[in-house]
């Protein structure tokens, strides 16, 4: 087809052809068939009220875009009055206006569904940064308790940056405070803020960072529901408190910060401790301490009296006790033995073996000489000997317990130390150390008393007071001591 | 090496101290010198709050950005 072919229309063509008004009405009468009652959700552009009362407007999404009109008589019922960027859900019918060429919606009544696209773009973003874990309660790091140096972000004048440190000097004169100042709002706001943290993540030794904003309009906050701030914040070398507009306010940098504070000074408050709390706690640690020392070294003087009085000292003492009747019955049997080992050789004596006489004689003087010996050292191990020596130690001991009671606890810990030692050193028991030995059984739970309790080839145990023995016995006579052959 | 231990440290250096020291469980002279240890952190720190003046620095990123080290 060409365009002269079109140059001329037919008779009979005419028949279809509409004119614009008969196209309108007929496009009219479709849509109004079509959408008789229909509901709209789309944000609120192009906004306009009219001098006669009609609201004229747009609703869009982020392809489309449709027109929109509220006759006076319905705008006087509307439950909210429209604003630009207002999410909402219109209720009408569609038409079309020939006047303008407009297929519109013309509606009857609004509903809000939130605050429009920032709304939906606050909703996206948050549940993105939720995704990827950003807001998880495990991603929040703890804050310093004493924080020593404190950066915060927030506008270079107003009230805000005086608040924060009004508050921070208040409470904690100790930190030194870094701020750095932003826009807080504006088109550069966004990347200012960005730019704060890059120079705070290049700063050593911050304990946190304060990011605050005083309270404005929900697009004064609109740096901060932004994706590159929150980012900026959650990916911060230093944990975050935020404290941004007032406190319905949250942003999307709430959400991502290590804590949100409520306001801009809650942000500081949260920030450090009280000094003058710190400090009440403080004096409470040393008096605890002081009182701690002094109880301390009570309680182990307590201790020394306690052992002196009620444990070690008496088992030593009780020690000696049954030491010595063990001695008693080792001198008995000693004794004994002496007397039938007398009698023996008295008898033998007797049968007038003569030429044995002399050899017996002498090997019982060097018999009796030892035993004589023996006796007499036993004799220096007198148990009463040793009980007096060790009540004189005791006697010291009272003595050091009252020198500890004056103080000076370190010195006379040691020369405690030295005495009990001294003490063991009159334990009974050390006769082994001077030759003694005796005998158990190969188990070593039961002392051989006697000849009687072994026989050949048996073992048994001669303990010795540096250790012991384990021998078999090769042979054994009864009535009188060992000799070899 | 105490003189440069943070705040921080020192309150969790005399916490741990005076826990060791009321469990009981330390020897005499090593608790002395627990003590004297704990007196002398303790006071540092009450010295440090009772004279603490604070440090103000103020910056601007649009400085830092376009003219390097941000000042006063």
């Amino acid at each position: 087809m060409t365009l002269s072919d079109r140059a001329t229309i037919s008779e009979t063509d005419w028949d279809d052809i509409y004119t614009v008004t008969e196209i309108t009405d007929a496009l009219r009468q479709n849509l109004e068939t079509e959408f008789p009652a229909v509901r709209i959700l789309g944000e609120i552009a192009n906004f306009k009220a009219h001098t006669s009362g009609h609201l004229y407007l747009s609703l869009r999404d982020e392809n489309n875009l449709i027109r929109m009109v509220i006759f006076r008589r319905h705008a006087d019922k509307i439950s909210v009055y429209p604003e630009n960027g207002m999410m909402v859900v219109a209720a009408g019918r569609i038409s079309h206006y020939g006047g303008s060429g407009q297929t519109q919606l013309l509606a009857t009544s609004l509903e809000v569904t939130g605050r429009g696209k920032v709304e939906l773009e606050f909703r996206r973003l948050l549940s993105a940064l939720m995704d990827k874990g950003l807001t998880s309660p495990e991603r929040k790091r703890k804050l310093p308790p004493y924080p020593e140096k404190i950066a915060v972000i927030t506008s270079p004048t107003g009230a805000v940056i005086e608040d924060i440190i009004d508050t921070l000097k208040r409470r904690w004169p100790l930190a030194e405070i870094v701020h750095i100042g932003t826009d807080v709002q504006g088109p550069r706001a966004a990347d200012s803020l960005v730019r704060a943290f890059q120079a705070v993540n290049g700063m050593s030794g911050v304990d946190v960072v304060i990011l605050a904003r005083g309270g404005g309009s929900a697009e004064d906050l609109g740096a901060f529901n932004q994706e590159k701030v929150s980012l900026a914040v959650a990916r911060c070398a230093h944990p975050v408190i935020s404290g941004i507009g007032h406190e319905i306010d949250t942003t999307i940098c709430d959400y991502v910060s290590d804590l949100r504070a409520a306001t801009p000074t809650a942000a500081a408050e949260l920030a450090v401790p009280d000094a003058a709390e710190t400090l009440t706690g403080l004096r409470g640690i040393l008096e605890r301490l002081a009182s701690l020392r002094a109880e301390a070294t009570e309680k182990r003087l307590n201790l020394v009296l306690y052992l002196l009085r009620s444990s070690v000292f008496p088992a030593v003492t009780h020690g000696l006790e049954r030491a010595s009747l063990r001695l008693e019955d080792v001198l008995d049997r000693i004794t004994g033995w002496w007397k039938d080992y007398q009698h023996l050789y008295s008898g033998r004596l007797s049968d007038g073996l003569n030429h044995l006489r002399n050899f017996r004689q002498s090997t019982l003087r060097t018999q009796e000489g030892r035993l004589a010996r023996k006796l007499e050292r036993l004799s220096r191990v007198n148990p009463a000997v040793r009980v007096a020596a060790a009540a004189e130690s005791l006697g010291g001991l009272n003595q050091l317990m009252k020198m500890h009671l004056q103080g000076s606890v370190r010195e006379n810990k040691k020369v405690t130390i030295a005495k009990i030692r001294t003490l063991e050193g009159l334990f009974p028991l050390r006769v082994l150390k001077r030759g003694y030995t005796y005998c158990t059984t190969a188990e070593g739970d039961k002392i051989i008393e006697s000849s009687e309790e072994i026989q050949r080839g048996d073992e048994m145990i001669i303990n010795f007071h540096d250790g012991g023995a384990l021998c078999r016995v090769n042979e054994k006579r009864k009535g009188r001591s060992w000799r070899p052959k | 090496m105490a003189a440069k231990m943070s705040f921080e440290d020192s309150m969790s250096r005399l916490e741990d101290i005076v826990r060791r020291l009321e469990e009981g469980k330390v020897p005499l002279e090593e608790s002395i010198k627990l003590y004297e240890e704990g007196m002398k952190i303790g006071n540092r720190c009450r010295r440090m709050l009772e004279e603490a003046e604070q440090r103000i620095q103020h910056l601007s990123v649009e400085q830092q950005a376009e003219g390097g080290e941000g000042g006063e």
